[in-house]
């Protein structure tokens, strides 16, 4: 069974979605197009949109959207308390984070929740190098919090994602994005960082989800690996019962 | 509900002169149906996925994706290999060789393109200004530029990090105007949907440089905002299709724009009008 740890609810309108038509209905769509399951969900930064939101889509698609929140660190204690009231009120599972408010990261720790962050950049820039070693960082204070790095680091930072990951058991490496524009990535992502590492991400609907799973069927990992990278690891990272 | 036709008419709106009309006017110009595609962008190193790589496997891959030729650059090393390149690709008529060369080397860069181009036949030029680590703008540039025009070859460039944005294509473009460039859109393409203020400045520098064309990849078409913006950016006759093979996946790349639904007249254009003419191919 497949799981993605990284999808968008976007509202109809979203200039990213290029004409095509948002909602809950349409991501479950494109899940059942890509043979996902389910999938980590959380609102577009490009809609007028909140946490309730992804609340209202998961009460309608429980088994399909899984709550990732998203809050504006710079709201201080505001951000917390709402991050929480997500977690143990609405059942949220996850928090989207950008590694610059270690209040957040400690709740996160607090609840339980596994953490996610966008990763990038290009190496030879300093301040990759920089936002890494926070990444490396946060994973090092709090051990037991897993935190995937979505988008392995893009193609120009993949060695230093897969780098910090090797070092940290409780970091992940997310094929967000990689897994349909270079499979090989991943690929590079599961020889050197170990299949249990590695975790599924679509980025849909502003990726297409069905050429991210093709993308990773591609590699020929093997079974015991693919189910490792399809949902084995997500299973486990957000604790989801068979 | 906002449909694909509707975006495409606000994209055409918001650009003044953008998508639909260029397409509309080009329609008793398609091409024959059947006729295959052309890859603006591949590569050949002597080891992918840790594993020999040759002309074979880079043939199995266009050929799972119905391109019949396929512009090919050596790997991007301080100094590329295209003399390896030129010697690899002999037997293989399909593929359109081309040299790749570091500026920072010089005038032994500028020596490179040439022999290149007349010794070994190769048929364009890659510069690599992220890896070889110089801004486009930069004046090291200009010597390779300038023999890139003299020889007529048209030069792909990088064109998603920092060394390689918008005003920077722009600046080369409109030094050298005779000169056909091919912007790499990448893997974070700089262009945005139609009202996104950072989408302006692509849209606008390919309007101000007629040679300047924009290349999609299979790292670009797999995400379908980059992708359209791209086109509405440059209007279906000024985008080209690549693959970024074997790293990127020349079936996901056909299946990104073919995603798009962009119409037959549009399609003959970025799979294969438009390169046939920079490249002067039959």
């Amino acid at each position: 069974m497949i799981y993605c740890c990284e999808s968008y609810l976007t509202l109809t309108g979203n200039p990213y979605l290029v004409g095509r038509p948002g909602g809950a209905d349409e991501l479950v769509r494109l899940f059942d197009e890509a043979g996902i399951q389910a999938g980590m969900t959380l609102i577009s930064g490009a809609d007028a949109a909140d946490n309730r939101t992804v609340w209202e889509a998961m009460k309608k698609h429980p088994t399909r959207i899984f709550g990732m929140c998203l809050v504006n660190a710079r709201r201080g204690q505001a951000a917390v308390d709402e991050f929480r009231m997500t977690v143990t009120e609405w059942g949220f599972e996850g928090l989207k984070h950008s590694a610059d408010s270690d209040d957040l990261v400690k709740a996160a720790a607090d609840l339980g929740v596994p953490v996610t962050i966008h990763t990038g950049g290009e190496f030879w820039n300093p301040q990759t190098k920089t936002f890494y070693a926070k990444i490396a960082e946060m994973a090092k204070k709090y051990p037991a919090l897993p935190i995937i790095m979505e988008h392995m680091g893009y193609r120009y930072s993949i060695d230093l994602a897969i780098e910090v990951a090797r070092q940290y058991p409780n970091l992940y490496l997310g094929t967000t994005i990689p897994a349909a524009s270079e499979p090989v990535l991943v690929k590079k992502a599961v020889q050197e960082a170990g299949a249990e590492k590695v975790v599924f991400g679509s980025n849909a609907p502003f990726a297409l989800a069905d050429l991210g799973v093709e993308g990773i069927r591609r590699l020929k990992l093997g079974k015991a690996d693919e189910e490792l990278v399809f949902g084995g690891n997500f299973r486990r990272i957000y604790r989801l019962k068979d | 509900m906002v449909k694909r036709r509707d975006f495409l008419k606000a994209a055409a709106a918001v650009a003044g002169s953008g998508l639909l009309g260029p397409l509309g006017s080009l329609a008793s110009q398609s091409p024959a149906a059947g006729e295959s595609r052309i890859d603006f962008e591949t590569y050949l190193p002597r080891l992918f996925d840790g594993k020999p790589f040759g002309p074979e496997g880079l043939t199995a891959l266009e050929d799972e994706a119905g391109v019949g030729r396929f512009v090919v650059f050596p790997e991007t090393t301080s100094r590329p290999d295209n003399v390896g390149l030129a010697r690899r690709i002999k037997s293989h008529p399909r593929m359109i060789g081309c040299a790749s060369v570091n500026p920072t080397l010089g005038e032994e860069a500028v020596k490179e393109l040439e022999s290149s181009v007349r010794e070994l036949g190769l048929k364009g030029v890659r510069l690599s200004p992220a890896l070889h680590n110089y801004p486009l703008d930069m004046e090291i540039v200009s010597p390779v530029l300038e023999k890139a025009r003299d020889l007529g070859v048209p030069v792909t460039v990088d064109g998603d990090t920092d060394h390689c944005r918008p005003a920077q294509f722009g600046a080369i473009a409109s030094r050298f105007p005779e000169l056909a460039i091919i912007m790499d859109m990448g893997f974070r393409a700089p262009v945005r949907p139609p009202g996104e203020p950072a989408g302006r400045e692509m849209k606008e520098v390919v309007q101000k440089c007629p040679n300047l064309f924009l290349g999609l990849t299979a790292l670009t078409t797999c995400q379908p905002a980059y992708l359209m913006s791209t086109v509405w950016a440059g209007g279906a006759e000024r985008v080209v299709f690549g693959s970024n093979a074997p790293s990127g996946i020349p079936i996901f790349a056909v299946k990104g724009i073919e995603w798009a639904r962009l119409g037959p007249n549009a399609e003959a254009l970025i799979f294969r009008d438009n390169l046939k003419k920079l490249y002067k191919l039959d």
